[in-house]
């Protein structure tokens, strides 16, 4: 089985572990445990289609501390990833605009890898703030999940690893 | 201060080299034994060799380092193409498991000139973490209060336009209504005035004629307020949403509508919407009420035409009556405006009232007296927000 690494990236507290802690052991923790450094986790993922045969893929997920920002891109941490996922908070719009700049940034810094922007918190419409014109604009993928309720967040690592195997990372 | 025994076993530790690697050995031995660190040694192709101290005991001996150290997987070239004298930092690594999050780590690396292995490190990331922990908390608290301020503050200019625009309309809705009721008003004032003069001057049959004025005058000002009163109450409290079938809607308001000399033909698609019912029919029942009562010919026809635009239902009723012309275009939304004798010219006022509130729009289009008939079209919308 192949083993690729995936970040997560965003600003502190849009949900990044959540996304993580959804995923890979499908719950959802109300008690917001900030990350600091890097929490590593494993998650066998698999795609494919009836023309391609189905393959699983070891997912090594790096959920960073959102304060690292743009630093994340020169660390050690970031070597080898095969892609990122930003995520960004639907309620706060400061977070969206981070994502578009570390969305630009991961792609100046690892061209060729597969990059997607997650609008985490969809539960929370009704605090939803009008989507940044840049961020609408941007040639990244978009996504909207939720960690609380699981929505999209299988359907993110899906398309990522869809993406890794078309573009061989 | 350390008593002149200890500074003398200290200085005696020192003068015995045997002594001291004891003594280093044993200080090694504690702190391995107590997970102050651990210490990893690997061959060229990363595999455990051996290993030393209990924060390391997870790693197993003979295998690949990746196997337990997940998160240098992908690390593994960085590792392996160290030159004597470097040092590779991986800090601050914790590995989450279903069982929870393992202790957070800090992984060196050194590679040794003289040795085939290299020596990896492996201490506990403290690094104040409650501290950290805390910094974090704060900071993300503070993150999300000024979000939630700014969202509110947005939400407290969106209400104010909103309190603005009202503020407006009441101004505008307050004079036209003043004037409006003013001129009938100072009639009934005139009218009796001139009922007196008559009735002093003994003038029955001029006292009868004015009489017979006072009371039209009174039964427009009866008509005006209560269609006054119909405008006031027209909204959407208590309103239902509903399954609509929209050209059954429409063929009912037709039927019920007395439209002798207009013919009312409906075109394009009506589908069946959830909606709020009663908002839209009167919407509807005001303008196909409109075309037909203004229409100033023996024979006419009213084209209803229905389609979906997106969000919206936009429904176009053009009709070839007299028209509109372009001056007075704007001022027809307004209460008490009609061209002509018919109604009290509160119908389309209605209908503005009504788009308002459901978030619609209304747009007409006539070039009157060049060209007959008029079209008003609606864009109701399909989803509407209570």
């Amino acid at each position: 089985m192949t083993a690729r690494k995936i970040m997560l990236l965003g600003e502190i507290g849009v949900g990044k572990s959540s996304i993580a802690q959804r995923l890979v052991f499908n719950r959802f923790e109300t008690d917001y445990k900030p990350t600091l450094g890097v929490d590593v986790y494993t998650y066998d993922i698999e795609t494919g289609t009836d023309a391609d045969p189905v393959t699983t893929t070891k997912f090594i997920i790096w959920d960073t501390d959102g304060n690292f920002g743009e630093s994340v891109l020169s660390h050690i941490y970031i070597k080898e990833a095969a892609a990122a996922l930003i995520v960004g908070d639907i309620a706060r719009r400061t977070t969206l605009l981070r994502m578009v700049e570390l969305g630009n940034s991961f792609m100046e810094a690892m061209p060729g890898r597969y990059c997607s922007f997650l609008i985490n918190k969809s539960d929370l419409e009704n605090a939803a703030t009008e989507l940044p014109q840049d961020l609408i604009k941007s040639p990244i993928p978009m996504l909207r999940t939720s960690a609380k309720t699981g929505e999209n967040v299988k359907n993110a690592f899906l398309r990522a690893a869809d993406a890794i195997r078309r573009r061989g990372l | 201060m350390p008593s002149s025994e200890q500074q003398m076993r200290s200085g005696d530790a020192d003068s015995d080299p045997t002594l001291m690697a004891h003594l280093r050995r044993r200080a090694g031995e504690l702190l391995g034994s107590r997970g102050v660190f651990g210490l990893v040694w690997l061959d060229k192709s990363l595999m455990v060799h051996s290993r030393f101290g209990t924060l390391v005991d997870f790693i197993a001996i003979g295998e690949p380092v990746t196997r337990n150290l997940i998160p240098l997987i992908g690390l593994e070239a960085e590792v392996s193409g160290l030159k004597a004298g470097q040092v590779l930092r991986v800090p601050s690594v914790a590995i989450v498991t279903e069982n929870g999050t393992g202790p957070r780590l800090n992984l060196v690396f050194y590679a040794f000139a003289e040795e085939e292995l290299t020596l990896l490190v492996v201490s506990p990331a403290q690094m104040d973490t409650s501290l950290a922990i805390e910094l974090s908390r704060q900071i993300r608290a503070r993150l999300m209060a000024e979000s939630e301020a700014a969202a509110k503050s947005q939400e407290l200019a969106r209400t104010n336009a909103d309190l603005e625009i009202a503020n407006c309309k009441l101004e505008q809705f307050a004079a036209i209504v003043t004037h409006d009721l003013k001129a009938p008003m100072r009639a009934l004032g005139f009218l009796a005035d001139e009922i007196e003069g008559a009735l002093l001057a003994s003038d029955a049959a001029s006292a009868r004629e004015r009489l017979a004025e006072l009371r039209n005058q009174a039964r427009r000002v009866s008509c005006m307020l209560a269609a006054l009163l119909h405008y006031s109450s027209a909204g959407l409290s208590g309103a239902l949403i509903e399954s609509v079938d929209t050209r059954e809607l429409v063929d009912e308001i037709v039927r019920s509508l007395p439209h002798g000399n207009v013919k009312v033909t409906l075109q394009g698609v009506w589908p069946r919407i959830e909606t709020l019912a009663a908002p839209l029919g009167l919407t509807l029942r005001n303008l196909i009420d409109n075309s037909i009562k203004h229409h100033d010919r023996k024979e006419g026809h009213l084209l209803v035409t229905c389609m979906e635009a997106g969000d919206a239902l936009e429904i176009a009723l053009a009709d070839d009556g007299p028209g509109i012309a372009p001056e007075h275009h704007e001022s027809m939304f307004l209460p008490f405006r009609t061209l002509g004798s018919a109604g009290e010219g509160m119908g389309l006022a209605i209908v503005q009232k009504m788009l308002d509130a459901v978030g619609g729009t209304i747009r007409l289009q006539s070039d009157a007296p060049r060209q007959r008939g008029v079209t008003f079209t609606i864009r109701w919308p399909k989803q509407i927000a209570l």
